[in-house]
């Protein structure tokens, strides 16, 4: 196995043991499987070895200076975030700031703003566009061509490669593993939807759960599970042409996705979130995407400042 | 190769990237630094990877600038609150100055491993590691499910280890 990539089942299997040990005292039964898992291999001993220099690592911590430290404010983090950013000159919450630049995303190899979409080309001719908020890391080597998504969503076209190195998208829940194809993935709260335009693509969780999927297909997927494949819609890429494309939809979700494409913050009254809609939007001018909503749904937009809007009942 | 030397990349982009990083920093020494550290992290990066070209320069540089710019910040926040913790634990000041350091060192490394975890999940991991308290007693403070307790452990312990992973070339 090459060292620079981590074994996602094996630490995945660490951490189970780990919570099981914490829960409670392992079983003399549990402790002999626990053995024949940590002989395995030396990815496996590999593994253990750092769940131990974890936990040492905050035993070793005295329990009240690591909670003043570790702990810190999110206050002094909001400092930080006007420290760097020459966007925010209005004064804005924490949450907003949070939301404009995403402080895991400064060190992502590539990232794009809120509102923004990006094209890039990478080394071996394949094409990353990336939609608004997304941030990622590249990891290409001599056996694997690797991308993290951090967050956001991307449509890869992955081109021939003259190595026959993998191609493979890594997230926080599992991977999924090109077979020469294009294909969307879009993290939501609690997962990832991954859409295939062309050929094939196989989805693995971090629990080990498969699924291939097929052109025209899309499915979501948690850590644990994957869920049956559904037909896949053109509305689906439509962001890609920087459309918004919505048939017979919740006005509660037109108004989160394109909440995706503002800074600030834009809510939708629980008074009208049922409203039904139906339409094609252009996402890169968004307040009139909102005014025309306004004037084709019994709604009113109230604007308290421009990056605080609520969608509301007519006043 | 067609990629440009990163001599022609530090002379190229050593100009702008110093004003840019004197402009975040306000301070004409620590932007020297940092502009120095840039470039020994882009150069690090391309000698470990093989395949690696730069397709924008300037973008790449500036994404990599930013994420030393965040760091420092992140260490200054840091000191300030260890700081803090020396004034108000009067029992810290009996450990030995080694003693101190290696918790300070410790307590950075800690810090770099959870900057990315999601809040709660964040807080979680720190009720347990830090505090000690049972997955029961956290599901009560916090007013969550017992299921996503272990939820959250699970992704801060993977998190934790995929991140040392790639850190322990051993």
């Amino acid at each position: 196995m090459n060292s620079d990539c981590p074994p996602n089942k094996i630490i995945t299997e660490a951490a189970d043991w780990l919570i099981r040990r914490q829960e409670s005292p392992l079983t003399k039964q549990e402790q002999e499987q626990f053995d024949s898992w940590h002989d395995q291999s030396k990815d496996h001993q590999k593994a253990w070895r750092m769940a131990q220099t974890l936990s040492r690592s905050f035993q070793s911590v005295p329990s009240g200076l690591g909670n003043t430290v570790l702990k810190r404010s999110q206050k002094d983090r909001r400092q930080l975030i006007k420290l760097l950013s020459g966007l925010l000159v209005v004064p804005v919450t924490g949450v907003i700031a949070f939301k404009t630049l995403p402080v895991s995303n400064w060190t992502a190899d590539l990232s794009t703003a809120t509102g923004k979409q990006k094209t890039q080309i990478l080394a071996d001719g394949s094409r990353i566009i990336m939609n608004t908020h997304t941030a990622l890391n590249i990891l290409f080597d001599d056996h694997l061509r690797q991308i993290y998504l951090i967050e956001g969503q991307i449509q890869i076209s992955t081109a021939k490669d003259s190595l026959s190195r993998p191609f493979i998208v890594t997230t926080q829940y599992g991977q999924v593993e090109a077979l020469g194809t294009v294909f969307q993935l879009n993290q939501l709260s609690d997962g990832i939807e991954v859409s295939v335009q062309q050929d094939t693509v196989e989805v693995t969780t971090l629990s080990g759960e498969k699924q291939l999927l097929q052109a025209g297909q899309k499915a979501v997927f948690s850590q644990y599970d994957i869920s049956h494949p559904k037909p896949s819609h053109t509305a689906d890429s439509a962001w890609v042409e920087g459309q918004l494309i919505v048939d017979d939809e919740k006005l509660s979700h037109v108004i989160h996705e394109i909440s995706r494409y503002r800074h600030g913050w834009l809510r939708c009254s629980p008074d009208v979130a049922n409203l039904k809609v139906s339409g094609v939007f252009q996402l890169h001018d968004t307040d009139t995407v909102l005014k025309n909503l306004a004037n084709t749904l019994p709604i009113s937009l109230v604007y308290r400042t421009p990056y605080w809007v609520t969608v509301d009942k007519p006043n | 190769m067609s990629q440009p030397s990163v001599d022609s990349l530090y002379k190229d982009n050593q100009p702008w990237l110093f004003n840019w990083l004197v402009k975040k920093l306000g301070c004409q020494h620590r932007a020297e630094d940092l502009t120095h550290d840039t470039f020994v992290r882009i150069l690090q990066t391309q000698y470990k990877q093989k395949e690696f070209t730069i397709e924008q320069p300037k973008a790449y540089i500036r994404t990599v600038a930013n994420g030393l710019v965040v760091d420092y910040f992140r260490k200054k926040s840091l000191e300030k609150a260890y700081q803090q913790a020396l004034n108000e634990i009067p029992e810290l000041t009996q450990l030995s100055e080694e003693t101190l350091y290696l918790l300070k060192e410790t307590l950075e490394q800690l810090d770099r491993l959870l900057e990315r975890l999601p809040k709660r999940v964040k807080s979680v991991f720190l009720y347990s590691q830090l505090d000690g308290l049972t997955y029961a007693a956290i599901a009560e403070k916090l007013g969550i499910s017992l299921r996503t307790v272990k939820r959250d452990m699970q992704q801060a312990y993977i998190h934790c280890l995929t991140f040392s992973w790639s850190e322990d070339s051993e």
